[in-house]
């Protein structure tokens, strides 16, 4: 990829208030592969949780906000698939009646990529030696949403990642933004079999490439520390060092 | 016209787009064997299917299989296959009801009966199915009654698949059409399969090569 | 109002809490999967199969009032009766208003959704009928006086031994609790008896075909066929939106439907069924009546919801849903469970009788992914979120909490100086991991925030 491209990292909000080490650990990856990157100022929340709680108005709000903190950006990667979603897939449809705001819209989505999509598509990784196993959450969004199977589990292999598949890789966590918060017993239901499922696999770590769903997986009381949850990126990041 | 009809009607939508002619769909399956499919997919569903080389030894067929269920009361639908064989000879003893000559107590015949005799009009290869229409000598209870149904079909009546049947049906259509696709079963409790509930428990579909 | 948040959760957790259930639900809902998974496999372009018949349905519904025209003058000519109902109580009228008049006392019923919609079997009842469900399951939660949970399997929720005391009460003689095929044959011979007295047989539909003015059942059973073969008169009761406008339509309709529900490439018994018995057939009802039911569906034709009206009743969805599976069908209070129905019955029953449905959702799309005809549920949850929001349907708490968090977001100076103050009480109060809040754990935020870092490592 041309070393004058520059990348415009946006963490997104979980990670910016929440989950720092996610956003930390693909920034010092970023730096260890040679990327120029930039963090911009002037962003707060895509807007996915307004969006899917049916709060347009301000879903709106935040959208227009991204947009134009975002449009100058060559190319924009984010460390989540559902932020990746919302921006690429929901800016020009929420915004399918004001028509400049459309084109914008349209414009930002062809250059948003999710971390392991922008990973893979430039093939950024060095081949590793096979180190560890692991085994992958497909969430909702990078599966369905976005149709991204193949690229986490590709640079995870890069990585020296062997990555042993559960059953029902793509079954949801529970999380759904808020719904975790609306439904707790069922998300929390939802969670135990999403981790009695990873841990089947006999691998340590379950690896996702969204933060939302990390923090929920993240939140089980009674977690066996010795079975653990990780961002992608960090994981990317412990192998790179 | 009636009210609720004027009502309902107008409550649809007349602001629909126009939306383009959608072309049929058309089955390009077939089968190297269609015998075999059909065999295959009728005995995957609990059926039982019996390959015979003339009417003889179908009329064999059904004699054991009478004889082996014990059965004393059979209901026999009516065509010309079926008319052709001598139902009185082939198992001493047995009781036998036609569909086109008793009516009366037929509904009676037909839920004493051990099991009922049918053709059909069509086999269906992609499914394991028997197709039959109801009409002049062919009842629904005949089928549907006795815990035993036995259907004598020529090969000749065999169809790939349920688009190609649907581009041959009558008009009009007979009062009933069932497509049988094997004998009753359930797993609604704890979703265990138990074969035989209110329809027969078992078929056996006799294939006639060569007729 | 019938399912409100609340509601639904307090039925969820029930449903989790009870280990059997689980067990049912999982094994009931993994078989279906794999069958459907299996049938799929199999069958040459079925991918392009589903966008045919979903563009089928979409167009059938542009011009649903043609297709219904049509379907009553072929009905008509093969002679049955074909009767118009704009609402629940007119369509139970119209069948009680038959039965009356023919003198009926004794009704057999096939399983049919549409019939609990209208709360048939109570108003029958009510009115000095005797009416047994013939369906196995459906008759197990009849004896239960209970409300099926799952669209396929209505008595998913009951155990073996609970069947065989449900049966040896209602025969007067001991079943074996062990014994599911004995159970099976008791139901058979129990229910045969009233097959074979009943006057009316009412079944619903799965479609109707306009082209020859027929009525499509398929059942696994064969009650479907004693239900409308045995009883003088069969009633069928059908939505308005289950018309295919030909033959051709409704073959790649059955082949996706039993694909999608169970596995099987088609159901055991596919029965059409198109008039009364004609004069020279053997047996057959003398009288086929068939009630086109509006109930809220017409109004929705042309609207953002339309699609939800191209349903074939498979039920795949909540074979996948994550959140049935745990919840079971009886938290949504409604006869349609699973995405389906935290759609179909806002829709039709209203936003504001079923407010917690839409929200019973991680919107995970694996419903739009199993979908025979491809209906975006997400979609339409996330409108009816919004439509939620407008009518005011959202709790003043929760309504007051995203307005602000909102107004927040929108400033990046507010967002950084609430974040800081949150970080303060939470340093003050030793907050570190989470915290419990109204009943919710929530997560603490971090010490310092991502750009506080970066900042930091910016500096020389």
């Amino acid at each position: 990829m041309p070393s004058k491209v520059r990348v415009t990292l946006f963490v997104t909000c979980l990670v910016e208030q929440v989950m720092p080490e996610i956003g930390i650990a693909t920034a010092q990856l970023f730096a260890r592969l040679g990327i120029q990157f930039a963090v911009p100022k002037n962003l707060t929340c895509c807007g996915q949780p307004f969006f899917n709680s049916g709060f347009l108005p301000e879903a709106l709000k935040l959208a227009k906000k991204t947009i134009a903190a975002l449009e100058k950006s060559e190319i924009v990667v984010l460390p989540s698939g559902s932020c990746t979603a919302m921006i690429r897939k929901e800016y020009p449809k929420l915004l399918a009646d004001e028509p400049k705001w459309t084109a914008r819209a349209v414009a930002l989505a062809e250059r948003t990529l999710e971390l392991s999509e922008f990973l893979a598509k430039h093939d950024l990784l060095s081949p590793r030696p096979l180190g560890g196993n692991v085994t992958y959450h497909d969430s909702c969004h990078m599966c369905r949403g976005l149709g991204l199977r193949a690229e986490p589990r590709q640079v995870l292999a890069k990585a020296g990642m062997g990555v042993t598949e559960m059953q029902e890789s793509d079954r949801c966590c529970g999380f759904g933004g808020l719904f975790s918060m609306k439904m707790p017993e069922v998300a929390s239901a939802m969670r135990t079999e999403k981790l009695e499922q990873a841990k089947d696999t006999g691998a340590p770590i379950m690896v996702t490439a969204d933060p939302g769903c990390l923090l929920h997986l993240r939140l089980q009381p009674d977690a066996n520390r010795s079975f653990w949850v990780r961002h992608l990126a960090e994981v990317l990041e412990e192998v790179s060092r | 016209m009636n009210q609720s009809k004027v009502q309902i009607l107008s409550r649809l939508s007349s602001m629909n787009p126009i939306s383009p002619v959608l072309a049929p769909w058309v089955s390009r399956r077939d089968f190297p064997d269609r015998k075999a499919q059909f065999k295959q997919a009728l005995e995957k569903a609990k059926g039982e299917c019996r390959l015979v080389a003339d009417l003889a030894e179908a009329t064999e067929v059904v004699a054991q299989l009478l004889a082996a269920a014990g059965a004393r009361e059979v209901v026999v639908q009516q065509n010309d296959l079926l008319d052709s064989i001598d139902w009185h000879g082939l198992v001493p003893g047995i009781t036998l009801h036609q569909a086109g000559n008793t009516v009366d107590d037929w509904r009676k015949y037909c839920a004493d009966a051990d099991a009922g005799i049918s053709s059909a009009v069509a086999l269906l290869a992609e499914t394991g199915s028997l197709v039959l229409y109801s009409g002049a000598g062919n009842g629904r209870l005949t089928t549907l009654l006795p815990p035993l149904h036995i259907a004598l079909v020529p090969e000749s009546h065999l169809m790939v698949d349920l688009f190609e049947l649907v581009d041959k049906l009558p008009t009009p259509l007979p009062a009933n059409i069932v497509i049988v696709s094997g004998p009753s079963k359930t797993a609604d409790i704890e979703q265990t399969m138990v074969v035989g509930v209110h329809g027969p428990l078992r078929l056996v579909v006799i294939v006639i090569e060569g007729h | 109002m019938k399912t409100t948040t609340g509601d639904f959760r307090k039925t969820a957790r029930q449903a989790i809490d009870d280990k059997r259930l689980q067990a049912a639900l999982e094994s009931a809902t993994e078989h279906f999967r794999a069958g459907r998974q299996g049938a799929f496999a199999e069958f040459p372009n079925i991918e392009i199969l589903r966008d045919h018949l979903k563009q089928a349905r979409a167009a059938t519904l542009a011009n649903l009032g043609t297709h219904l025209e049509a379907f009553e003058r072929n009905a008509v000519a093969n002679g049955s009766t074909v009767h118009w109902a704009e609402d629940s109580g007119a369509a139970a009228n119209i069948v009680l208003d038959i039965a009356r008049r023919r003198g009926a006392s004794s009704v057999v019923k096939s399983k049919s959704m549409i019939t609990e919609e209208i709360h048939l079997n109570q108003h029958l009842e009510h009115n000095g009928l005797e009416v047994t469900e013939t369906d196995l399951g459906e008759w197990i939660v009849q004896l239960a006086e209970e409300a099926p949970s799952h669209i396929i399997a209505p008595a998913i929720h009951k155990t073996r031994g609970e069947v065989a005391k449900l049966m040896s009460d209602e025969g007067g003689f001991q079943v074996d609790p062990q014994d599911i095929t004995a159970m099976t044959r008791h139901a058979r011979m129990r229910l045969r008896q009233s097959f074979l007295s009943a006057s009316i047989g009412i079944s619903g539909a799965n479609l109707i075909v306009a082209e020859t003015g027929s009525v499509v059942l398929v059942t696994n059973e064969g009650n479907g066929r004693m239900v409308t073969s045995l009883p003088d008169i069969h009633i069928a009761v059908v939505g308005i939106e289950k018309v295919a406008p030909d033959w051709k339509i409704a073959a790649a309709w059955l082949s996706l439907l039993a694909r999608s529900a169970t596995g099987q490439p088609l159901s055991i018994y596919t029965n059409i069924i198109s008039g009364p018995a004609r004069s020279d057939d053997p047996d057959g009802p003398r009288e086929v009546h068939i009630i086109l039911l509006d109930n809220g569906r017409a109004r929705l034709t042309g609207g953002k919801y339309a699609e939800v009206l191209e349903c074939l009743r498979c039920g795949a969805c909540l074979n996948v849903c994550p959140v049935y599976r745990e919840a079971g069908g009886h938290a949504y209070g409604s006869p349609y469970s699973g995405p389906i129905g935290a759609v179909v019955s806002p829709l039709l029953f209203g936003l504001d009788e079923y407010p917690g449905l839409p929200q019973a959702s991680t919107l995970c799309g694996a419903c739009l992914d199993v979908c025979p005809v491809r209906i975006d549920l997400p979609r339409m949850l996330l409108e009816l979120r919004a439509d939620s929001v407008k009518q005011g349907l959202v709790p003043r708490h929760e309504r007051w909490v995203e307005r602000a968090a909102g107004r927040i977001l929108q400033s990046d100076f507010l967002t950084t100086a609430a974040a800081t103050l949150v970080r303060i009480a939470q340093r003050t109060f030793g907050i570190r991991d989470r915290l419990s809040l109204l009943g919710r754990v929530l997560p603490a935020l971090s010490q310092g925030s991502f750009s506080k870092w970066w900042r930091e490592v910016q500096k020389p």
